[in-house]
């Protein structure tokens, strides 16, 4: 009905305010419709701006709580910048609808693996790598390190994606396969380096009269050779549908009985 | 030593922290239990006690994450826990890490019926908007951090004022073979998290690319950063050989 422009200019400040509530969005996470209030919370403050006149704010804030909609937090950033631009641009509230819809499924693809898979366990693996011996710098290794990551890379991704609108999504969509191949590879990469730093599994096995100590034979073999087989391992259940929870409770017993006869530590 | 009444109140706020974190999208990263166990330790009086377990529950723990559809492991809880039973009554890490998995199962399944009841808030925002109070909203939304945070913060509250002789008497029960049996079970437990994260970006054909990343680590001990300058490395020569083409 009424595509017109809006005549309202987003100011620095109005993306700060969204910006900031962004890192609250979860907090009304639930089964039915997941993320949908708290991005509507996020936003909330421009579309007021945009709409003054009750009903047409009314029909854009019943538009963001219908259905479900959950992308990975770390991502909102981009979805929040386009949507505005786009809002603004004059699109109508279904455009925005599918637009959120449609980007659900690839944004937490590419959030979790870059987010969850990689920046996270880097940052906080290097910090508790420090810590784990003592070293009180691990605390600001990883503080320092996730507030220049997660606060600077998130306000370049929403200031960025508001100024470029639609176009930026155009671009991401066009190359996505092949950024999320890219970025496959290297998250693939580092989970090898994640197994041989953070797991430690090894045998306490000697057999006294024949002079065996198993470790020493697996070092020989390949360094970190346990580790990579657990987690081989893990993958494998977990890849056929074991839940962690599922894994734990069975990692539990089978831990107990190899430690308790020496055979593991 | 006993934990008195205001360090248990003190940690359990620290823990709520926790929580606001992670539902709010690691806004400083007190989600990784590398924060909460070192205050926890500055708290008790035993900082590097706090942050060697800090360390050692984030490895651990690492991939575990309770966000998004399905309910995953508590860490936050068990790991505070873990960490003041551990100053409190003097079990080693792994020990720790055995004591509180069942709060980290525990809080899992207190994320059901609260992820329920947080349904009903899309109800009350839904009646809000129909009435045009969208003031009401922000109330709305963020009480919803309460219905999360609440269950396990009580729950490490009144376990940690009143409930540690029973933990101390469990410790001396049992005898050391067995705790060192436990110890191998959470070993193999670091497995999991780093198994979740691999299967997150899983591809069978770019196993080579995961053994070459371990075994760049394993043999010649490089560490993470270190690894991440290689990785970046052969994605960029990926680039570079690909040239313009799309494949």
């Amino acid at each position: 009905m009424s595509s017109k422009k809006i005549d309202y200019d987003v100011t620095k400040a109005d993306l700060w305010g969204v910006f900031i509530r962004h890192f609250g969005i979860m907090f009304s996470v639930n089964y039915e419709r997941h993320q949908a209030l708290g991005y509507l919370w996020c936003i909330m403050p421009v579309l007021k701006k945009f709409f003054p006149d009750k009903e047409e704010l009314k029909k854009w804030a019943q538009m963001h709580m219908r259905g479900y909609y959950n992308v990975t937090p770390q991502m909102q950033a981009i979805v929040m910048g386009i949507d505005l631009a786009m809002t603004k641009g004059g699109a109508e509230p279904e455009v925005i609808k599918s637009f959120k819809t449609s980007i659900m499924g690839p944004f937490c693809g590419i959030g979790d693996s870059i987010w969850r898979a990689t920046l996270e366990p880097i940052i906080f693996g290097m910090g508790a790598t420090m810590a784990v011996q003592g070293n009180i710098a691990g605390i600001f290794v990883a503080l320092i390190g996730w507030l220049a990551v997660r606060w600077g890379g998130g306000w370049w991704l929403i200031t960025e994606s508001y100024k470029s609108g639609a176009v930026f999504l155009a671009v991401i969509r066009k190359d996505l396969p092949r950024y999320l191949k890219l970025l496959s590879i290297f998250s693939m990469f580092m989970g090898g380096a994640f197994i041989a730093n953070f797991v430690n599994l090894s045998t306490p096995l000697v057999i006294k009269e024949l002079g065996i100590n198993l470790q020493t034979i697996l070092n020989g073999l390949m360094p970190k050779l346990l580790p990579l087989l657990g987690t081989l391992m893990s993958l494998t259940l977990l890849r056929r549908g074991y839940s962690t929870t599922k894994l734990v409770i069975l990692y539990l017993p089978l831990g107990f009985i190899l430690g308790w006869f020496g055979l593991l530590a | 030593m006993a934990i008195t009444l205001l360090q248990a109140t003190l940690i359990s706020i620290n823990l709520f922290m926790s929580y606001v974190d992670m539902w709010g999208s690691s806004v400083i990263g007190w989600a990784n239990p590398l924060f909460p166990c070192f205050v926890t330790g500055v708290i008790l009086g035993d900082p590097v006690k706090g942050l060697i377990f800090g360390g050692t529950f984030t490895l651990f723990y690492m991939g575990v994450m309770p966000i998004g559809p399905a309910a995953r492991l508590d860490k936050y809880m068990a790991s505070v826990i873990s960490t003041a039973l551990a100053i409190d009554i003097g079990y080693t890490a792994s020990e720790a890490l055995i004591i509180a998995l069942p709060f980290a199962i525990l809080g899992q399944y207190y994320m059901i019926p609260e992820r329920a009841v947080n349904t009903s808030l899309m109800h009350m925002a839904d009646n809000a908007i129909e009435k045009y109070k969208f003031s009401r909203l922000p109330w709305i939304h963020l009480s919803g951090i309460f219905v999360w945070g609440l269950p396990p913060v009580l729950t490490t509250w009144g376990l940690l004022s009143f409930g540690t002789a029973a933990f101390l008497a469990l410790y001396n029960a049992l005898p050391v073979s067995l705790w060192a049996a436990l110890g191998a079970a959470g070993q193999l437990m670091t497995s999991i998290g780093i198994a979740t994260l691999v299967s997150m970006v899983y591809d069978v054909k770019y196993l080579p690319i995961l053994l070459l990343g371990f075994g760049i680590s394993a043999y010649m001990g490089i560490g993470l950063l270190g690894a991440a300058v290689i990785g970046l490395g052969i994605v960029a020569l990926i680039v570079a050989l690909q040239g313009g083409q799309e494949s």
